[in-house]
């Protein structure tokens, strides 16, 4: 097991951890937070990439990666409080606005 | 590589394991905390892959901008952010979602890696000539992307204070 | 046999003088003998080894670049000396009852009998000099026959309609004709490089040629005269407005390919003209009122078909078709013709309907011709429509998706008159079928059938045109389009019914209620459906792409 496949396996795992708890909460700060994991798995996978490929495009590219994650993050969390429109619990299934 | 083989291996398992209290704490404010510890296994992780610039921008950028700003919406939740209980099917479904995608992950990136090629000198110039070389749209478009989201939140923000 | 067959296009002119003359107890019986003449020689013609022959009398006229009188026999021709000589027989049998009682009968057969020598003419034409009098012919004829009842109001234009229409052509063809470089008269030799040299080369060559053969075939902007043309006899209509003279635009397409294959322009522009021609003429039919305008709209779109195949390189199909399409759409006029004659000349469609049950024959023989006409499989029309699709989807799929989808058009149209005049109850009491109008339809309908058969198995027929022709793609059979074209065309038929049941008459734009609200609400229902999948649930939006995403990843992983 060399030490890439490893870390290979545990972007896989993470990914598939961040899935879950986008899918598990109710909270909407907790399911962002869950997203920011898959996030971070990504980012772990393009640097092995670059690493294995000798690149440093690897890293370059990653810190971009890095970039999007905050304005991510600053909107989603702008969002995540919005939802909390005078009440006291925000439930992401309550929000039926995104409704067909 | 062999030598750092324990840390890294313990490195994944923090990361692991602090993912895990990500998604599992009841508590907002517990969950960014392991969410800070997450980040700073992942700095470590860069590190022992020879990443030194990106892992002090994860420390910096991540750790120090992203998870504090996580934990200062955590703050300012109303009743600390509590959440329903997860009901049955919720939790059918994140297992049949997550386990799906480690699946074809899995599948993916099942690929025979070959020896990590010699790496190049390592240090912010090389790095700073791939930013401005091939990837030079990109990284020019942050700027506007960062000014986007800066008026997002605001706009959000407002039409909150408008309604209220 | 190939040194006689160049000259039957004076078989008829014998039954011109003769029924002038007043010969025969009927008038006509003297005329009918010429076409059956005429069919029996290109049959011998092909039984006895199919060997071209030429007849040549130099300096004919010399005004033209080759000025010869130039008569050839070789398989195109004999095809089309066939389809003449078999259709105008039994038109002329048909007439003989049809015609009975009109003042002007014997003045009929002789227009009849002048048409059919011009239209040999036109086929057997070595040079370009020698079809346009043959071209001219026909269009004169054409207008004598249209404008036949001399009585009847509106006639007479339509007649002009017809002959301007045919000025064009007969211009573009005249320019052609003076622009080939000496020496290049000869059909055969024009597609060589010396003879499409001279001026504006083998394009304005190829575009005067596309120009005459779609004012003859009322291809797209020159449509307008054929639907008037209605105003003349029935068999005139079934004749010449259907099988013949409006086939002779394909027939000058396909003689010259050799010239439109060195212009791909044109090409494009003709296989557009007949997909949109084909398209447009379908969708204009089902607003007629008329019977036979409805079937004129129809002549009209399966000649686009024609001219399609033409400008996709396959002048095979195109001349199959144009084959098959003789027998069926004579036959739907002439079945249209006893409906007519049985119901003292009724064409309205309000006013007709039910008449199965007393013009049984008729009937039957015209569903035959509508399912040869929607290329049912194994009927002759499902062969050649088939060819013609096929060579769109090879060549051009778009071409070839509008022109499979044409088949619901088609669908449509000849069910609504199918339903419309023979089911439903009985508007206008009809009389009985006459027996000499009803036996030349049993013919026709088994040629409707059985024409495909010439090719298929075997390749009789390409295999004939192949001197003509050049290499010819092998007709695939029963194959996925064919079978898709045939279930379109049946559901075409299916979806007609509520049209025809709404109001006698109907066009798709007055079925209310019912058919359009039926459709609107079936839409309705389908997006209520689907929205229902919008649950506003975001954590169910979240289940699906990420299962989506694993899918992707899966069959990423796959490849």
């Amino acid at each position: 097991m060399t030490a890439e496949a490893i870390v290979l396996a545990t972007t896989a795992a993470l990914f598939a951890l961040g899935a879950a708890g986008v899918l598990l909460r109710r909270n909407p700060v907790a399911v962002l937070m869950a997203v920011e994991i898959m996030l971070n798995a990504a980012n772990l996978l393009i640097v092995l990439g670059g690493r294995v490929r000798g690149e440093v495009l690897g890293q370059a590219i990653a810190l971009i990666v890095l970039v999007i994650a905050a304005a991510e993050a600053v909107i989603g969390l702008g969002l995540a409080l919005a939802l909390y429109r005078d009440q006291v619990m925000a439930d992401v299934d309550e929000t039926r606005e995104v409704r067909g | 590589m062999d030598a750092l083989l324990v840390p890294l291996i313990v490195g994944c398992a923090v990361a692991l394991v602090s993912a895990l209290g990500v998604i599992l704490a009841r508590r907002p404010v517990h969950g960014a905390v392991a969410l800070l510890i997450h980040s700073l296994s992942i700095v470590a992780l860069y590190l022992l892959l020879a990443a030194d610039l990106i892992a002090f921008g994860q420390l910096l950028i991540y750790s120090g901008a992203i998870v504090v700003l996580f934990l200062f919406v955590v703050a300012l939740l109303p009743a600390g952010g509590i959440e329903r209980a997860a009901t049955s099917s919720r939790i059918i479904a994140a297992l049949v979602g997550g386990g799906a995608l480690l699946l074809a992950l899995g599948a993916v990136l099942s690929v025979q890696l070959p020896a990590p090629a010699p790496q190049p000198a390592t240090g912010v110039a090389p790095i700073g000539r791939a930013l401005l070389e091939p990837l030079v749209v990109p990284f020019e478009l942050t700027a506007p992307l960062l000014l986007v989201a800066i008026i997002g939140a605001v706009t959000i923000w407002r039409r909150q204070e408008v309604e209220r | 046999m190939s040194a006689l067959l160049p000259w039957t296009w004076v078989l008829t002119l014998p039954g011109l003088v003769l029924t002038a003359a007043g010969v025969g107890r009927r008038p006509g019986i003297a005329s009918i003998w010429g076409p059956l003449v005429m069919l029996l020689a290109a049959l011998a013609w092909f039984a006895t080894g199919a060997v071209p022959g030429d007849v040549v009398i130099p300096n004919w006229a010399p005004f033209l670049p080759d000025g010869s009188l130039h008569l050839r026999a070789d398989a195109l021709a004999a095809l089309m000396l066939a389809i003449l000589g078999f259709v105008s027989f039994f038109v002329y049998v048909y007439s003989l009852s049809y015609m009975e009682g009109d003042p002007g009968q014997r003045r009929f057969f002789c227009y009849l009998d002048f048409f059919v020598a011009a239209m040999a003419l036109l086929v057997l034409g070595g040079t370009l000099g020698v079809l346009l009098v043959g071209w001219a012919g026909v269009g004169l004829a054409s207008f004598l026959l249209i404008s036949f009842w001399r009585d009847r109001p509106g006639t007479l234009r339509a007649g002009l309609d017809a002959l301007a229409a045919n000025m064009l052509g007969d211009a573009a063809l005249l320019l052609a004709a003076v622009i080939v470089p000496s020496g290049c008269g000869d059909l055969t030799t024009l597609g060589t490089p010396r003879c499409t040299a001279g001026l504006g080369g083998a394009a304005l060559l190829a575009w005067l040629l596309l120009i005459a053969a779609a004012a003859k075939s009322a291809q797209g902007p020159l449509y307008f005269w054929i639907p008037t043309a209605m105003a003349g006899p029935t068999p005139v209509s079934a004749l010449i407005h259907a099988a013949t003279m409006v086939a002779a635009g394909v027939y000058l397409l396909v003689r010259t390919h050799a010239v439109l294959e060195l212009a791909p322009g044109v090409m494009l522009v003709t296989a557009w003209l007949g997909t949109l021609t084909m398209l447009g003429g379908g969708i204009v039919s089902l607003f007629q009122r008329n019977f036979k305008r409805g079937l004129a709209y129809s002549t009209i779109s399966q000649l686009g078909y024609m001219f399609a195949a033409a400008g996709l390189a396959a002048p095979f199909a195109s001349i199959f078709h144009l084959f098959t399409h003789a027998f069926f759409k004579a036959l739907l006029f002439l079945a249209a013709g006893v409906a007519i004659h049985a119901t003292g000349g009724e064409e309205d469609l309000a006013r007709l309907g039910g008449l199965r049950r007393r013009l049984p024959v008729s009937f039957g023989t015209f569903l035959v011709g509508a399912l040869a006409l929607i290329g049912f499989p194994a009927t002759s029309g499902g062969f050649s429509k088939d060819a013609i699709i096929d060579a769109g989807l090879r060549e051009n799929p778009l071409i070839g998706y509008l022109l499979l989808a044409g088949a619901l058009v088609t669908g449509l149209y000849i069910g609504r008159l199918l339903f419309g005049v023979y089911f439903g109850p009985e508007r206008t009491h009809p009389h009985h079928e006459p027996a000499l109008q009803v036996w030349p339809l049993v013919p026709l309908a088994i040629m409707a059938v059985v024409a495909g058969y010439f090719e298929w198995p075997g390749g009789g027929l390409s295999r004939a045109l192949t001197p003509v022709l050049g290499a010819i793609e092998p007709l695939r059979a029963f194959s996925a389009t064919g079978l898709a074209a045939a279930v379109l065309g049946l559901a075409g038929i299916g979806l007609s019914w509520p049209i025809v049941q709404s109001a006698p008459g109907a066009t798709p734009a007055e079925v209310g209620t019912g058919w359009a609200d039926a459709l609107g609400q079936a839409g309705y229902s389908l997006s209520r459906g689907l929205a229902g999948l919008q649950t506003g649930l975001l954590t169910r939006y979240a289940l699906a792409s990420l299962l989506g995403v694993a899918v992707i990843l899966l069959l990423a992983a796959r490849l």
